[in-house]
């Protein structure tokens, strides 16, 4: 919406807000000669040249200039504060009060002059903190008083204006018009590209009422002719509380005073007292037309200056009920449509009359002859037939999407009790298309090929039994597109097909690096890859399961999860395969049923989660609104989006990428944050004050320990699922992310706070515990004293290294949790042996961090000769010399003699065999 | 005051935004003699007032800018250096199972 401003009316240029804004930019492209001089005056030095008046620009532009960059500097390090802990936070506020007590302060302090100095000098220490305050108040309470100021000013020559006029003269305006409307320009050009209160105003005297708060009190301007009536609010008219020329506020005798001006407007000035009980309640503004409109009035914060802006926002009238969407309509089926009568016979096996499971239905308009679009959209009515009569399908889903020529096409087919089908017709089908259900029944697939009883399909057209055979000796050669990243170096080891754990990483390190597709044949993709084909991916999904399988019967459950996390997650969390550019299914990581599924439209998908989250969302939004505490109404509210959980990193990338669900609790205080992760709600804080927002989380849960239930924890940015078991705590993940498509996926490293680029042979989490033997754990509670923990380390091979974590007595757990367990999880240990790692990791290894990455820095202790860096660089170690700066490889390093040198060269060694195990060499 | 006397006081005004000084020039010949005296008397102490207020307000930024460019750039890396120190500390004890 463009508006037009108050500026902008013919007589508002008077007024003395128009003649500051009119005055407070420079106008580079201003004419020099625009002012008309008298002809008597012509002989004065002329006005535009003068020296004094480019002073007096470039002074007021300073102004604003500086305490810009004042304002900027300030919040740029409130914001690095932030990120500080309260200790550190402690820290660092010592050190600023002994800063500002030394020359720093006194150089300060003599800056000032006399008044401010005076002021702030009361203390022996220099300014205080809370003389920073006052100092920083004193900026504004300038700025406030420079304006007030220019109103004075103004107000003069206005009564000169006034003079003049009652004298039947003529006052021109040329320049300050033409400088009013670019300011204008300028305004309307702001206030369009702000999605602030301003820019969804509705109201009837076609501007917005905006006005700044100059601490002392708060100004809105009106039309001349306009009153707010406050209804039962009590207020007082009055004097309100002016700034004087010292800065200070006088005593205000009312709550409100109504300045007349002479430029057909008034203004409303408030004192503080009486906006904090008007803000956000509703008032009536009246005109002398009768009019009557409803405002709540608001106070926004302004960014450019640590001001609030009062405005008034007007309701709007109600929008219209949205027109029902005519794709989402379902279709009712019409029996006295022609060509009814649609068949189905079992191809593979007679179908279980109590079968249920989720028929997907896949369409093939190719070869296949089928229902019309106009016989889906206007209800056809379809017979499910059974060997023994109409086919008990509790529910059809399908979809027709690419065949049927729909962008995103879905066809929904739902059982009805008498055994018809109710068909939505989502798509758009611009072409005939054929079906055939398929489902799984007891573990074994089972095709339904549907046809119509008067046309039937050839066997040999159905295009889900074509399962073109693969290149025996290189099955997937022609469809591995080169490796961005080689998870396991350039050759691959020859990977032994008996051996379940190698054939499953195998199966998806190729589908991780090609898109997925679903047609029938393999394309070529734009970007220059080869996508599967359906029974390739079918194929492959099918003996992914089946080594899962096998792997579950075989493993306990726990090494089994453990197992598929090591060996699936990538599926999930590096991001490729689901979202080839010219496919829309994908391989997923099913983490409820630990099997891999395909999502034949992961669209359809992601907007279906995006809905359940948004109606959550909603819902919650409704509940606290009507005064229910969050913790009483969130988790049931996010139970219901635990079924999307196993897909939820899917979502986070594609769906959640902004954390667009934040749901005030408190206003200006708390929010509820959807975290797409977890499909859960968390908690925020945001601080007051105007500077950027700092959360501080708050957990929702309070954990019962010993409950055995997995309970989400958020400490800090990092996420962990929790289990109260036996008086231990055991940490489940990491945070893992990848950009779709970029081949890359990234670890969250908690000790820098950054995202590093995630190794290939990356420990792919960490589990730890703390193992009081008795006595309870209670979360924020101190540990019993004398117990320690122990932290365990999951290797790429699957090991899990046990440690002791030395826990001081008495340490907070969610301290243990936030630094020390996390800094073990850090700890990157490259399949390092647990011998090794006990052996030779010792005070001597120190752990350092060089260029984003671990490293680990060895002191021989005697000297510099062998004090040795190693690093582990995209996946392969390479070692410096402590007192040189680059990494060579390690075979170029050799230790020299004396102490540390037998230690260095068993690194050395258990560093190559990393690096060969990695990386065949 | 005439209208000469009038715009040479009013440059002076060098507090004053130059639309105002313009627009009071504009109206200069058409005030009368009182009018003019009238207004300088009452534009000179606000004028100065103005300039004050100005420098005080760039006087009060700058020393701030100082001490939190001095608080950005030295006290804050160094009290991130040492909780960086603590932590390799912390990860030295993990790992110490002589400890």
């Amino acid at each position: 919406m463009r508006h037009t401003h108050c500026h902008r009316l013919s007589s508002a240029h008077r007024t003395g807000e128009a003649r500051l804004i009119g005055f407070a930019p420079r106008q580079p492209e201003r004419q020099p000669d625009r002012v008309k001089v008298a002809d008597d005056l012509k002989g004065i030095e002329r006005l535009n040249a003068g020296q004094d008046r480019q002073k007096a620009e470039f002074a007021y532009d300073k102004v604003e200039q500086r305490v810009a960059e004042y304002r900027s500097k300030s919040n740029a390090l409130k914001a690095k504060l932030g990120k500080l802990t309260p200790k550190d936070r402690a820290a660092f506020d010592k050190a600023e009060q002994l800063l500002r007590s030394t020359d720093r302060a006194k150089v300060v302090k003599n800056a000032y002059n006399d008044r401010i100095t005076n002021k702030l000098s009361s203390g022996e220490e220099g300014l205080t903190k809370a003389e920073k305050k006052t100092a920083h108040k004193e900026v504004f309470y300038r700025v406030g008083e420079l304006e007030t100021l220019f109103l004075q000013v103004e107000e003069i020559i206005q009564q000169v204006e006034a003079k003049i006029i009652n004298r039947g003269g003529a006052v021109e305006k040329t320049f300050e018009d033409e400088m009013l409307a670019k300011r204008n320009e300028q305004l309307d050009r702001q206030i369009d590209g702000e999605e602030d209160l301003r820019s969804i105003q509705v109201d009837s005297f076609d501007k917005p009422f905006t006005s700044i708060e100059r601490r002392a009190y708060h100004l809105i301007r009106l039309p001349a002719d306009a009153n707010i009536n406050f209804g039962d609010e009590s207020m007082r008219e009055g004097k309100v509380a002016p700034i004087n020329s010292k800065g200070k506020m006088t005593a205000s005798t009312g709550d409100y005073e109504v300045i007349m001006l002479s430029g057909g407007a008034k203004y409303y000035k408030f004192s503080p007292e009486a906006m904090q009980r008007l803000q956000n309640k509703k008032v009536a503004v009246e005109r002398s037309n009768g009019d009557v409109v409803t405002a709540t009035l608001l106070k926004i914060k302004d960014t450019g200056y640590d001001l609030d802006n009062v405005v008034l926002r007007f309701e709007k009238p109600a929008p219209p009920p949205p027109a029902p969407e005519p794709l989402r309509q379902w279709y009712e089926v019409k029996e006295e449509l022609p060509d009814p009568e649609i068949s189905v016979e079992p191809k593979k096996k007679i179908v279980d009359l109590n079968t249920e499971g989720t028929f997907i239905i896949k369409t093939n308009n190719d070869k296949n002859p089928a229902l019309t679009r106009e016989q889906i959209l206007a209800g056809t009515k379809v017979t499910v037939l059974g060997p023994d009569g109409p086919l008990e399908i509790k529910e059809v889903k399908g979809e027709g999407k690419d065949p049927v020529g729909s962008k995103d096409g879905e066809a929904v087919f739902l059982r009805l009790k008498d055994g018809q089908v109710k068909v939505t017709g989502a798509m758009p089908l611009a072409k005939p298309v054929a079906l055939s259900f398929s489902f799984k029944d007891k573990g074994e697939n089972v095709t339904i090929d549907v046809k119509k009883a008067a046309d039937p399909i050839k066997k040999d057209t159905v295009a889900i039994d074509q399962k073109p055979e693969l290149d025996a000796e290189k099955p997937y050669a022609r469809l591995t597109k080169p490796s961005i990243r080689p998870p396991y170096g350039n050759e691959r080891k020859e990977i032994k097909a008996e051996d379940p754990l190698s054939a499953l990483r195998e199966l998806f390190d190729k589908a991780r690096y090609i898109n997925l597709g679903s047609k029938p044949e393999a394309r070529e993709t734009p970007d220059g890859n080869r996508s599967l084909t359906i029974p390739q991916m079918e194929d492959l999904v099918a003996r992914a399961n089946a080594v899962l399988e096998a792997k579950q019967k075989e493993l306990p459950t726990q090494e089994f999860q453990e197992f598929v996390e090591r060996n699936c997650r990538y599926i999930n969390e590096d991001g490729v395969s689901p979202f080839g550019a010219d496919a829309n299914s994908a391989l997923f990581l099913n983490k409820q049923t630990q099997r891999v599924e395909v999502i034949d439209n992961v669209p359809a998908k992601l907007a279906e989660m995006q809905g359940a989250v948004k109606e959550a969302a909603d819902e919650i939004r409704s509940q606290l609104n009507s005064g229910k505490e969050p913790s009483n109404i969130v988790p049931q509210i996010e139970d219901r989006l635990a079924q999307y959980r196993p897909y939820s990193e899917m979502a986070r990338y594609r769906v959640f990428q902004e954390n667009v669900y934040d749901i005030p609790v408190k206003s200006g205080a708390s929010h509820l944050r959807f975290d797409p992760v977890g499909m859960t709600f968390k908690m925020q804080n945001v601080t007051e004050g105007g500077g950027p927002t700092s959360p501080q989380e708050k957990r929702l849960y309070q954990v019962t320990p010993h409950d055995g239930q997995w309970h989400e924890l958020k400490i800090g940015e990092k996420a962990f699922s929790i289990q109260v078991v036996g008086g231990g705590i055991e940490i489940e993940k990491e945070i893992y992310r990848s950009e779709p498509g970029s081949g890359k996926a990234e670890v969250y490293n908690n000790r820098t706070r950054t995202w590093n680029e995630a190794q290939p042979n990356e420990v792919p989490g960490m589990l730890a515990k703390s193992l009081p033997k008795d006595g309870t754990i209670v979360l924020g509670e101190k540990l019993p004293a004398g117990k320690k923990g122990y932290g365990y380390q999951l290797t790429k091979d699957g090991d899990v290294i046990e440690r002791e974590i030395g826990v001081a007595q008495g340490d907070k757990l969610s301290t243990i949790l936030s630094n020390k367990v996390q800094v073990a999880g850090d700890v990157q240990m490259k399949g390092l042996s647990e011998k090794f790692g006990r052996n030779v990791f010792s005070k001597k290894l120190s752990q350092t961090f060089e260029n984003n990455h671990t490293a680990w820095r060895f002191n021989s202790g005697i000297g510099s000769k062998n004090d040795f860096t190693f690093q582990n660089e995209k996946g392969t170690w390479r070692a410096r010399p402590t007192n040189e700066t680059e990494y060579k490889d390690l075979d170029e390093i050799k230790p020299n003699p004396g102490s540390g040198e037998k230690e260095i060269g068993q690194i050395l060694e258990e560093l190559k065999k990393v690096n060969d195990r990695i990386s065949p060499r | 005051m005439d209208a000469a006397q009038f715009l040479v006081a009013v440059q002076k005004m060098n507090g004053l935004p130059p639309g105002m000084i313009e627009h009071l020039a504009v109206l200069a010949p058409k005030m009368t003699d009182e009018e003019r005296a009238d207004t300088v008397t009452k534009l000179q102490p606000l004028n100065t007032q103005i300039r004050e207020v100005e420098g005080e307000v760039l006087q009060t930024v700058d020393d701030e800018i100082a001490v939190i460019d001095e608080l950005t750039n030295t006290v804050l890396p160094k009290v991130q250096q040492d909780i960086e120190a603590g932590e390799h500390a912390a990860a030295e004890d993990i790992f110490d199972t002589n400890k």
